[in-house]
């Protein structure tokens, strides 16, 4: 009876012995590995507060900056305009804030992109009385300064890089004459090319549109400019009575139309695969479609409709959203990520196979305050840099930047 | 926290049996051993229980707001507030004693609770009538599993009161994390002059923390003789060596990063106050009294 219950004890403080023992090796490993994930600048969120109660920023853009930090392209509204003000924020590599820059308010109207060639940042922006383009340098400590003002060109509404030349292709609107034009600017602000497109006469206004969108005050449109291989560009504006996507050679050769209807059937988002292939969404009356891998005819003179591309209905946005169609790397291969906003007020993003068009998976940023995408980045260490706008305490729209690791972006992306 | 009352109800059972099969024992044997054989070598078993205070301490900061006005401020820190909220521990004690000195294991519950809060004030320059002020509040329950092992000394053994101190070690796993924050509001620019309480968030926040929570415990007390058991009395520090917070998960939670609600790297120090009843564990299996000659 004794030595039972001795061997009984003895067995079970063994047991238990080998149970704490087992535990606390399994603590020390946990410990190691949680010292290892310490690295501030694999994963943050950082929210650019200012107590000023007046004060309202509203993130475009955002670049990663050779020393590892951010370059934040802000709107921000000011009194002496219905046009937005800009506002150039630099952030350190851990996503503290660093400097930031109000730059004059004889500039206004800050439009996409900030664009990265070489090491220099560059971005559109519009004279405040003449409505003339100017062109714009960032420099890597977030300061802001005038390249050029491009004589004739009002109302620049989109530009990207032309990685091809190295320009700018940049879209803007000709109110005089009722024209969209696109021009390919260098870095140098001197136009190189040039052409413009009738929108139409008539009952269809769009300068109300127009200006409501680059003021903040009515629907966000979704212009668009591109390079589609090759000596052939796009863009996504008004064209002959409807906001369609237009493709064009800077020669004089018949463009080729996806046509939508008015602003209300529209591309929001495209990138070129390759020949005649794309990504792209669309909306429709509210709806928003992803078409991750579609054909369309890009050769001179050819007709088509958006209505055409088949896709994937994404309910989940909001109504005629925002989209930000990139190809970034995941997991090791291409993958196509579209950046949205949803109904309940999160950014998201969406990965899709470009090969297949298959989905891969998603992430979502937000929730108690809400969130609106401003775009995004694959930043150097293979992660992703999304920036947007919060409302803090519900009512000050204030600047996101959110970083997150690319094994972080792995782990949604299937 | 019912998990927590779960694991107290069967720790108690546990030491309830043994109180009780120790009782229909005591009168079938009676072998009386000295009290001086029966103190230099003996294994004791038990439980205590008692309140516990928690303080965190912050090794690097992190916040979801940076300033644009004061980019080199901390206006952002967390105030922390040091040992200010009760909480509660149990745990079954055994003791092996050999003369002067003993070594003992506690398995037990313990929550540790800790509270900072965070306050944002705006401010319109041109109206000063316009400002808003949030102030959040929260509040960190803890519920851990641990393993402390401690070496006691008691220095007088044979006076009635006996004083000891204690060192040691301990290894304790999170079973379960809750964060309540509650936001306050004074919104002087829709016009109201006095704070209200605009929100609460309650989540479970288990995954915050690490699973491990390693450190070193000291203390002392006074222990007291009724009858066959040993009634003490101690004041424990507990000083965890290690970051708890995980830090791959620091932003994961929404609801908390988007209130701006981002942990900092803590270490916890804690207070706690407790009282044990042990038994020798010869008494309890071979029914040997524990009595002066």
């Amino acid at each position: 009876m004794i030595s039972v219950a001795s061997y009984s004890v003895s067995y079970s403080r063994i047991v238990l012995f080998v149970a704490v023992l087992l535990g606390l090796l399994t603590g020390c490993k946990e410990i190691k590995e949680n010292n290892k994930n310490t690295d501030p600048k694999a994963n943050f969120l950082t929210i650019y507060e200012n107590n000023d109660f007046s004060k309202s920023f509203i993130p475009i853009d955002v670049q990663q900056t050779a020393d590892g930090g951010y370059l934040v392209l802000a709107k921000r509204r000011i009194t002496e305009s219905s046009f937005y003000g800009i506002y150039l924020m630099k952030a350190d590599n851990t996503g503290k804030f660093v400097s930031g820059e109000e730059v004059s308010t004889d500039i206004v109207n800050p439009i996409y992109n900030l664009m990265k060639v070489g090491n220099a940042f560059y971005f559109f922006a519009m004279d405040r009385l003449s409505l003339e383009t100017k062109l714009m340098s960032a420099s890597e400590d977030g300061t802001a300064t005038e390249i050029s003002t491009i004589a004739g060109v009002i109302y620049p509404l989109y530009a990207s890089l032309d990685e091809g030349t190295g320009q700018f292709i940049l879209q803007h609107y000709n109110r005089d004459e009722l024209k969209t034009a696109v021009s390919r600017i260098s870095v140098a602000g001197v136009v190189t090319a040039q052409r413009e497109f009738n929108i139409g006469f008539g009952d269809f206004d769009v300068e109300e549109p127009i200006i409501d969108h680059l003021t903040g005050n009515g629907k966000k449109l979704p212009f668009l400019t591109g390079s589609a291989g090759g000596s052939t560009y796009y863009f996504n504006g008004f064209y002959n009575y409807t906001l369609s996507t237009v493709f064009f050679s800077f020669n004089t050769s018949t463009p080729s139309v996806l046509q939508g209807y008015k602003d209300e059937k529209c591309i929001s988002s495209m990138v070129n695969l390759g020949t005649n292939t794309f990504s792209t969404s669309k909306y429709a009356y509210g709806t928003n479609t992803f078409s991750p891998r579609v054909t369309i005819n890009t050769a001179s003179g050819s007709i088509a409709s958006n209505s055409d591309l088949l896709g994937k209905t994404i309910l989940e946005l909001k109504p005629d959203a925002q989209v930000f169609l990139k190809r970034i790397t995941g997991q090791g291969s291409p993958v196509l990520a579209y950046n949205s906003d949803t109904k309940n007020a999160q950014i998201a993003i969406y990965f899709y196979d470009p090969a297949s068009g298959n989905f891969r998976g998603s992430k979502h940023f937000g929730y108690s305050n809400p969130y609106e995408v401003g775009n995004f980045i694959q930043t150097s260490d293979g992660g992703l840099a999304v920036v947007g706008t919060t409302y803090v305490a519900g009512r000050f729209p204030r600047i996101v930047l959110i970083k997150i690791s690319k094994e972080e972006m792995n782990k949604d992306i299937h | 926290m019912n998990r927590l009352l779960l694991y107290s109800f069967l720790l108690l059972l546990l030491v309830t049996r043994v109180s009780f099969a120790q009782n229909r024992r005591s009168g079938a044997r009676d072998s009386r051993v000295s009290q001086k054989d029966f103190l230099n070598k003996q294994f004791w078993v038990g439980f205590k229980g008692g309140i516990n205070y928690t303080k965190a301490k912050p090794i690097d900061r992190y916040s979801a707001f940076s300033s644009m006005n004061d980019p080199s401020g901390n206006g952002f820190d967390k105030q922390y507030k040091n040992y200010s909220n009760m909480a509660a521990q149990f745990a079954l004690v055994i003791n092996f004693h050999y003369k002067n000195f003993a070594l003992s294991f506690q398995p037990g519950i313990r929550r540790m609770t800790y509270q900072y809060s965070n306050t944002y004030n705006w401010n319109d320059p041109l109206n000063p009538g316009d400002y808003l002020q949030q102030e959040y509040n929260a509040v960190n329950k803890l519920d851990y599993l641990e393993f402390p092992l401690l070496l006691k000394y008691e220095p007088l053994r044979h006076t009635k009161l006996v004083p000891f101190i204690q060192l040691g070690v301990y290894y304790s796993r999170l079973n379960n994390a809750f964060k309540e924050t509650t936001l306050n509001v004074t919104d002087g620019a829709s016009g109201g002059g006095s704070s209200y309480e605009a929100e609460k968030i309650s989540v479970g926040a288990k995954d915050l923390y690490l699973r491990t929570n390693l450190g070193w415990t000291a203390g002392a007390g006074v222990s007291y003789p009724l009858g066959n058991a040993r009634l003490a009395l101690e004041l424990n520090y507990t000083h965890n060596t290690n970051n708890i917070t995980n830090t791959a998960n620091r932003y994961d939670n929404d609801r908390l990063t988007g209130s701006g609600d981002i942990p900092d790297n803590i270490k916890l120090r804690n207070i706690s106050v407790s009282f044990s009843i042990l038994m020798p564990l010869r008494f309890i299996i071979l029914k040997e009294n524990y009595k002066t000659e």
